[in-house]
Formats: structure tokens, sequence, C-alpha cells
């Protein structure tokens, strides 16, 4: 595992992510743009999930988001790859590494559930979210909050 | 329903005690290079690593070998620090505060190569 990680680092990218001057401020600053959609889609549902903004239909906004997510995910997770390949086996000795993610498999299986569950069968002028609903609303809001705060960390333990 | 938040309210509260002590820690670890005990260490370049997050020296000085912290390479190249400055062989002195926790590896404030000093924070 260790000598496989040493060898991602040793990769041309990986030495290109070290090495270049603006490469990795670059990535960093990407990486802050994926999850600024990311978080900031999720959380308007997660809100939206625990019961602010009852006007607004939970099925029309919880599908309106999903692309969305998913984009800053994508953006997210890209950007974060090529920062991992610079330090691979550094990184993954990290115990908030390692936290950060467990937080985001979490995150991502309970949006999976939720979508593939409760708001599934949800009528799409339904107002009121139910336990379940909330309850996934507000795993998501802490699971998210934790992957930012293991994140930023990184750079200081 | 109260079930569920009771849940909600326990897993929360669980969670944010994870948050908390790491942002106590992140404290302890900007807190790692002790400020009140400055070290000023002239050697040799043994090796050195212009890279990201941050570039690094081994400096070789009499007795030990110190891993000094140094800034990202954009920032050194910014401020005229270069890649060639920092070879190995090379004679440099730096400025900064030792890590409480591994007692060969310091962060230098700033470097003399050549005369020249540049800051690194």
């Amino acid at each position: 595992m260790a000598s496989a990680l040493h060898t991602v680092e040793a990769t041309g990218f990986g030495r290109f992510m070290r090495e270049a001057l603006y490469a990795y401020p670059i990535a960093e600053t990407i990486h802050i743009w994926g999850l600024a959609l990311l978080f900031g889609s999720i959380a308007l549902v997660d809100l939206r999930l625990l019961g602010v903004g009852r006007r607004m239909p939970i099925a029309l906004l919880a599908r309106y988001a999903v692309p969305w997510t998913l984009l800053g995910f994508l953006i997210a997770a890209l950007s974060g790859l090529a920062m991992f390949t610079a330090h691979a086996a550094e990184f993954i000795v990290q115990p908030v590494f390692m936290l950060k993610m467990g937080l985001i498999l979490a995150g991502g299986v309970n949006a999976a559930a939720l979508h593939a569950g409760a708001l599934r069968h949800l009528a799409s002028d339904d107002l009121d979210p139910t336990p379940r609903m909330k309850l996934a609303g507000g795993l998501s809001l802490v699971f998210w909050l934790g992957v930012i705060a293991c994140g930023r960390m990184l750079a200081y333990l | 329903m109260s079930m569920h938040r009771n849940a909600l309210t326990r897993l929360a509260a669980a969670l944010s005690m994870l948050a908390i002590p790491s942002l106590v820690v992140a404290h302890h670890g900007w807190n790692e290079y002790d400020a009140n005990q400055t070290l000023m260490l002239t050697g040799q370049i043994g090796a050195s690593g212009y890279e990201h997050p941050h570039g690094y020296v081994k400096l070789v000085t009499p007795g030990k070998t110190w891993t000094a912290v140094l800034a990202p390479p954009s920032r050194m190249d910014n401020r005229g620090l270069t890649k060639d400055m920092l070879k190995p062989g090379t004679t440099v002195t730096v400025v900064g505060y030792p890590n409480r926790n591994h007692a060969d590896e310091m962060r230098a404030e700033r470097i003399t190569v050549g005369g020249k000093t540049v800051e690194l924070r």
C-alpha cells in the first residue's frame, strides 16, 4: 500500500503537482470552487428537509439541486485527487484524512439512500418532511460540515 | 418522531465533539513550533525540496541535521529565492522556531543564502 502510494507520488503528475509553481495553489482554488457548489447546493436541501422554507415543495428543490451537487462533487474530487497525488503516502497515514474520507462516504450513502427511498415516492407538491427526511437532512449537514473541517485541518495537524 | 429527533440530536452532539477538539488541536498545531525559542542555524544544505505545499532544506549543522520547513515555492520564487539557490552543498543560515514534538524539525521564518535574506512568512 505504502509503496503503491510512493509510486503515485513518483509519477510525472505527482511531481508536477509538487514542483510546478502554481499547480498546487490552482488545484486548491478549484477544490474550494467545487466544495462551495457541493455544500451550497446540498445545504439548501438539508435545511429544507429540516423544515426551513416551507413554501418550497421538497421534491422540487431536492431534484433541482442534485446535478449541481454532483457537479460540485466532481470538481472537488478531481482537484482533491490531484493534490493527493503530490503527497499520497503522507496523506493516507493522517487520521484526519481517513476521517474525511469516511465522512464523504457517509454523506454519499446518506444522500443516495434518501433519494432512492423517501424522496422517490414524494409527491411533487409535498411540503412536510417526514422524520426520516429530517434525520437525513441533519445528518447530511453534519457530515459535510465535518468533511470541510477535516479538509481544513489537514494543513494544521 | 421524538425518537428520530433524539437520535439526530445525539449524533450531532457526538460529531460536534469530534469537531471541537480538532479545532483546539489546530491551535496546538500552530503552536507546535515554539516561538519563545528562536533558533539561528548555519550549515550546509544536504538535500532540499522546492515543492508544495511547503519547501524544505535538510540542514547539516555540527552534530545534528535539521529539517527546516520553508514556504510554498510560489512564494519563495516571488520573493527571489529560486530553486537554484537551495542546491545541496550551499551554505545557508535559517532563523526560526523548533517543533515541540519533532526534535530535528524547525519552521524557518527567514533564510539567508549568499548574503541575501528572504522572509518566508
